[in-house]
């Protein structure tokens, strides 16, 4: 097809990109690695649509992990090269319900040992994006909640979390949601 | 080219005024046409790029959250523009991420981004073809390309021309009707002039005018074309009475000419017209009537060749004189008759120095030449007859005087004195006939002897001769000799002329109480004329004709002894130098003799 456009140096490496492509996509998630690469960058495309009513503590931005999760290691990866609006972006871990101070975006994982209730009354209504990967946790309270539908990663809005939050969301990034009034 | 020449002024304007409206609009047709496409296609072209803009917008999203479905979803709006056929959106690193097709349309693989760009916002295989980066937040994540074709431009360019076509028309009409109404003003007023000019031509009126009101260049047309004929008009009536004058002068020539001719024709004598190159040019008819040459053959030879080879020299001479311009009078030579025979000609002519040529009269004077041939010979016939006669006379003479002497020597006492007497008479009679027949011999002689000329001191001449007649003469001489101009000739015989008429003066002198005697000279035509004149007896100018003849007398032997030979000698040496001799005379009151002789430049 696209072939004969192409040197014959580049046809190897783009056999190869489109064969991870499908991997990937087409063929659902073959490991908890892939699945948290690609909420990992889901999470940084967030601040490309979102704007935040505080930007941040001094230069920083910063996103915050309850408890422990395998999205670690991948959004260290992206976070080392990006900054939201020329601010660095700094990672912080909660180990328990009291440490929990202000970030940007909050994730909490779905074997978080803290209650989400305690969480949401942490965080909620503070100019925080608190993003959850638990059915049921967009109903609950999150503004963004990761799913998996016919092995392809989707997302809910809850837009009363979003608005009580004081986040400005764009549409762009709300055609693609399933919302939650 | 010939063929627009002949199109009338009229119809010129109409086609011009037409042709310019056509021009006109053409161009600003095609400009609008072309301006129109343009426009059209740029502003699709903006359009379709302000579409994949904007498509791109919408996909940044789907693109960065790896939502297929809803790229898809967007490029399915396509299907409301029927002008894009296909469209793709590649992610950040080239792959296909979603793509869309006009319903109908095959699926269309567009090359990869680094292929494509060269296609990009150009027509390729007659589709137009736009691509959009995609940025969200300044990071590129991917591209929209769009394949789309121009369909309407076709229509419009159609429609365009077509309205192009009736505004041309229509323009073209309407110059049409407007020029024809318009060239009125121009062509009407040109047709008249054209008009007048014919009848002009035709009629030949020249007091035909144009009237033509206005102010343009017609009107100048029409005051010049008034000028011109005002002009001819004058120049006309100027030419037709010089014309008329012409001519009364042209019959008035030709009748003179006519005459002249006459003259020419009609002569005896012969007259040409020479050239410097040694032809005749022309001839009259006496030439022919003499020579028996016709007119042709004398101008096509040189006339030289019709010269007596004796004459060609000088004639040649007097060619040369006359080429030189001088004129030539009584020039005689011979001309060659058809027959082979000759005629003397007398020629006078004049050259022309404007014309150059040579004017010429000749008179046959070959009868004349006889006759003085035939006289010439008679005459030396008849000299030597009487040489021979006074010779042959001298010896019977002498005889008689001798015996006559003899008888009055021997027998004068036996003679009675009528004896004496007679013998007297005798002896005086034969010296008498004696004396006469000496002075016939040299009278006779005259004619045979050459004469040689040189250049003459006459005042020393004159000096020797009045001597010699002077010495023994009783009778008182007053001589008046004036200053003598010197002359050519043979100095015997001019001595003897002197002799002759100083003799003669002094001897018909001799009854007068004073003799006076006058002698003088003066120069009149290239000759030097000598004089001598005395108060003797003089003679009766009714006897002139026989004062020159030999043995001719005027008086008796009685009053003048003498044989009457002397003014005959005296006229024979003159005539031998081409000189005249004549007198003038009133009886008793005295003579003047003259006598003329070459100068010594002659």
């Amino acid at each position: 097809m696209t072939m004969k456009f192409f040197p014959k140096m580049l046809k190897k490496s783009f056999i190869l990109s489109f064969l991870i492509f499908l991997t990937g996509f087409s063929q659902g998630f073959q490991s908890t690695a892939d699945e948290y690469n690609l909420k990992a960058a889901f999470i940084y495309n967030f601040t490309r649509f979102i704007e935040w009513p505080v930007s941040g503590v001094g230069n920083n931005f910063i996103i915050g992990i309850v408890g422990d999760s395998p999205i670690d290691d991948p959004l260290a990866e992206i976070v080392a090269t990006s900054t939201v609006n020329d601010k660095k972006i700094i990672i912080t871990h909660f180990k328990k319900a009291e440490e929990i101070s202000f970030c940007n975006i909050l994730f909490i994982p779905k074997n978080s040992s803290i209650p989400l209730e305690t969480v949401l009354e942490k965080a909620a209504s503070k100019g925080t994006l608190i993003v959850s990967e638990k059915e049921g946790c967009g109903k609950k309270g999150t503004a963004i909640n990761f799913l998996i539908i016919n092995s392809k990663l989707k997302f809910e809005a809850n837009m009363k979390a979003l608005n009580d939050a004081g986040l400005k969301v764009s549409s762009q990034l709300l055609k693609l949601a399933i919302i939650i009034e | 080219m010939s063929g627009v020449k002949n199109i009338s002024i009229r119809n010129k304007l109409i086609i011009i005024q037409s042709a310019t409206a056509f021009v006109a609009l053409l161009i600003a047709c095609t400009f609008f046409v072309v301006n129109d496409i343009k426009t059209f296609k740029a502003t699709s072209v903006t359009n379709k790029h302000s579409i994949a803009e904007i498509v791109g917008e919408n996909s940044a999203s789907p693109l960065l959250f790896q939502d297929q479905d809803a790229a898809n979803k967007i490029l399915s709006n396509f299907s409301s523009d029927g002008s894009i056929l296909n469209a793709a959106i590649l992610d950040k690193k080239g792959n296909e991420f979603a793509r869309y097709s006009k319903i109908g349309e095959e699926a269309f693989s567009f090359p990869a981004p680094e292929e494509s760009e060269r296609i990009m916002n150009t027509f390729f295989e007659k589709k137009y073809f736009v691509s959009a980066k995609i940025f969200q937040n300044k990071e590129f994540v991917g591209t929209v390309l769009l394949r789309a074709e121009l369909t309407a431009l076709n229509t419009i360019i159609s429609n365009h021309i077509k309205v192009a076509i009736l505004i041309l028309i229509g323009g073209v009409l309407a110059a049409l009707v407007i020029s024809i109404f318009l060239q009125r003003v121009i062509t009407k007023r040109l047709l008249s002039l054209v008009a007048k000019t014919k009848e002009v031509a035709v009629t030949g009126n020249y007091a035909i005018r144009a009237q033509i009101k206005g102010n343009d260049e017609i009107v100048v047309l029409a005051e010049g074309f008034n000028t011109m004929l005002n002009q001819i008009e004058k120049t006309k009536k100027e030419l037709d009475e010089a014309n008329t004058g012409l001519e009364e002068q042209v019959q008035q020539r030709t009748g003179e000419l006519k005459e002249y001719q006459h003259f020419f024709n009609n002569s005896n004598d012969l007259s040409c017209i020479a050239n410097t190159e040694g032809y005749f040019e022309i001839v009259n008819p006496s030439f022919e009537k003499v020579l028996g040459y016709s007119g042709n053959e004398l101008s096509e030879n040189p006339f030289l060749n019709f010269v007596h080879p004796d004459d060609i020299p000088a004639t040649l001479q007097i060619y040369e004189e006359l080429k030189a311009g001088a004129p030539v009078v009584n020039f005689t030579n011979r001309y060659r008759k058809k027959d082979g025979s000759y005629r003397w000609f007398d020629w006078n002519a004049t050259p022309n120095p404007i014309t150059g040529k040579l004017y010429c009269i000749a008179r046959d004077i070959t009868e004349r030449k006889k006759a003085e041939e035939q006289l010439l010979a008679v005459n030396k016939e008849l000299e030597a007859f009487s040489y021979s006669v006074s010779h042959d006379l001298r010896a019977p003479l002498r005889a008689v005087g001798g015996y006559a002497k003899m008888l009055q020597e021997d027998y004068n006492e036996k003679l009675d004195a009528d004896g004496v007497s007679s013998l007297n008479a005798i002896m005086h009679n034969s010296k008498k006939m004696g004396a006469l027949i000496d002075d016939l011999l040299a009278f006779s002689r005259l004619g045979r002897k050459s004469v040689t000329t040189s250049e003459i001191n006459m005042t020393a001449l004159i000096k020797s001769v009045r001597e010699e007649e002077t010495t023994g003469n009783s009778n008182e001489i007053d001589f008046t000799i004036h200053e003598l101009l010197p002359a050519k000739g043979d100095q015997a015989l001019i001595k003897q002329v002197w002799v002759n008429l100083i003799s003669n003066a002094i001897k018909y002198s001799k009854h007068k109480p004073k003799t006076i005697i006058e002698i003088g000279s003066s120069l009149k035509d290239n000759l030097v004329e000598y004089y001598v004149k005395d108060n003797g007896a003089g003679f009766d100018m009714q006897y002139y004709d026989k004062l020159f003849g030999v043995f001719q007398r005027l008086h008796s032997e009685q009053e003048f002894e003498g044989t009457g030979i002397g003014l005959a000698i005296v006229q024979k040496i003159i005539n031998r130098h081409h000189g005249t001799v004549w007198a003038e005379s009133t009886l008793n009151e005295g003579s003047t003799f003259y006598f003329t002789l070459p100068t010594i430049n002659s």
